[in-house]
């Protein structure tokens, strides 16, 4: 559930947003603290695979975007996930 | 940016800095790492200089050569070897008016037997033989200090505790040669039980009203009045003293000196381990100062 590029993927859904803001934002709604290495690691994962791209001009705090193949791919995992939870949850009850 | 920091980013591939490094440094302008970023950092350096093709086989190849290299100077290095005994002091058998205290009792023997002269016999004891290179280079008050300090260790169970009836003592010799350092806490527990017994038998004959002079005394008597009678004296031979019971502590050795197979130093692992690690971080540190480094398929540079 803690996966880096899930999580960056999540943060990236509502808009563009730089390393610095993409950090922050999954603290926010994570309660998660990535790490600069491990946030970076998973944007060059994320840009190899093609699921984000860098937005506007090259700066020095340059903003990410989502791609169509990323949403694609965030919807897959996030229903993957929802169908654990469902399941986990149903058996709890039922222990 | 901290400079640990910085220096941390170097660890990064080249191509990857190019690539990211700008946006990666304001990242940490904003957000100064702690000291788990900085390990986060580390950690990512390490995981991008993997993503390169020709890493891991130099990795691969430098850690094993590390790792070969701690298993041959672990080879080369002086070995060491520990033998261990434990002796029991034992003042059930005395009583209790004439119990001393057992800790206090132990400490004098304890420095008898690592005075210079104890110490100086035991290791130039012929068939010991300690340290014979040692002794050619240093002189032979640095070699006891150093076998008085760092080689031999005697510990008691409960050390400082008073009025107690039997103590443990556990005595042990590190050497590098395993039957030397066998025969040599052999040797220190002789030289407990000689002493031990010495203290007894004086003991006793103090006990007793009588000193050696007064013995003396009494033999030169005997002597006298044997001429006298005209008997002929005996052959002397050892007095069979203490003819009665002796009274004091006992000193029995509980577990005897063991013969140590493997050495304590050096532990081959730690040796292997360390020369992977060494050989790991020097693949590190080749692939960051390379010069031509291979190109990484980063999508930037691609598209």
């Amino acid at each position: 559930m803690s996966d880096p590029t899930l999580l960056v993927l999540s943060s990236l859904a509502d808009g563009d947003k730089h390393g610095y803001a993409m950090m922050q934002d999954i603290e926010t709604f994570a309660g998660i603290r990535l790490g600069p290495g491990t946030l970076y690691g998973a944007i060059t994962r994320l840009e190899e695979c093609g699921w984000i791209r860098p937005a506007g001009a090259k700066s020095r705090r340059q903003p990410y975007a989502i791609t169509p193949s990323g949403r694609q791919h965030l919807q897959q995992e996030l229903a993957t996930l929802q169908q654990i939870v469902k399941t986990g949850l149903t058996r709890m009850k039922h222990a | 940016m901290k400079p640990v920091a910085r220096a941390l980013i170097r660890l990064y591939p080249a191509n990857w800095r190019a690539r990211y490094g700008d946006e990666f440094a304001a990242l940490l302008e904003d957000s100064p790492p702690t000291r788990s970023g900085m390990f986060d950092l580390l950690k990512g350096a390490i995981k991008m200089q993997l993503k390169i093709p020709a890493f891991p086989k130099l990795a691969l190849i430098l850690s094993a050569a590390g790792l070969l290299a701690g298993l041959g100077v672990s080879f080369v290095v002086t070995p060491r070897y520990i033998s261990q005994a434990v002796l029991t002091f034992d003042a059930t058998s005395t009583p209790k008016d004439s119990r001393r205290n057992l800790n206090e009792y132990f400490v004098q023997l304890e420095n008898e037997i690592l005075s210079r002269t104890s110490l100086s016999a035991i290791i130039q004891d012929p068939r010991l033989d300690l340290y014979r290179r040692e002794r050619v280079r240093t002189p032979l008050e640095d070699v006891i200090e150093k076998m008085r300090t760092e080689d031999i260790q005697i510990g008691t169970d409960t050390p400082g505790s008073v009025n107690r009836e039997s103590l443990a003592v556990q005595i042990s010799f590190g050497y590098s040669d395993l039957i030397k350092a066998q025969q040599t806490v052999q040797a220190l527990i002789t030289k407990f039980q000689d002493l031990n017994l010495t203290r007894q038998r004086v003991a006793a004959y103090t006990k007793r009203g009588r000193t050696y002079d007064d013995v003396d005394r009494m033999e030169q008597r005997i002597a006298v009045l044997e001429k006298r009678l005209g008997i002929q004296s005996p052959a002397p031979g050892p007095l069979d003293f203490p003819a009665a019971p002796v009274e004091g502590t006992n000193l029995d050795v509980l577990y005897p000196p063991g013969l140590p197979v493997y050495p304590v130093y050096p532990n081959r692992y730690t040796f292997m381990l360390t020369g992977f690690g060494a050989g790991f971080i020097s693949a590190l540190v080749v692939a960051v100062f390379r010069r031509r480094l291979p190109p990484i398929p980063f999508p930037a540079q691609t598209a």
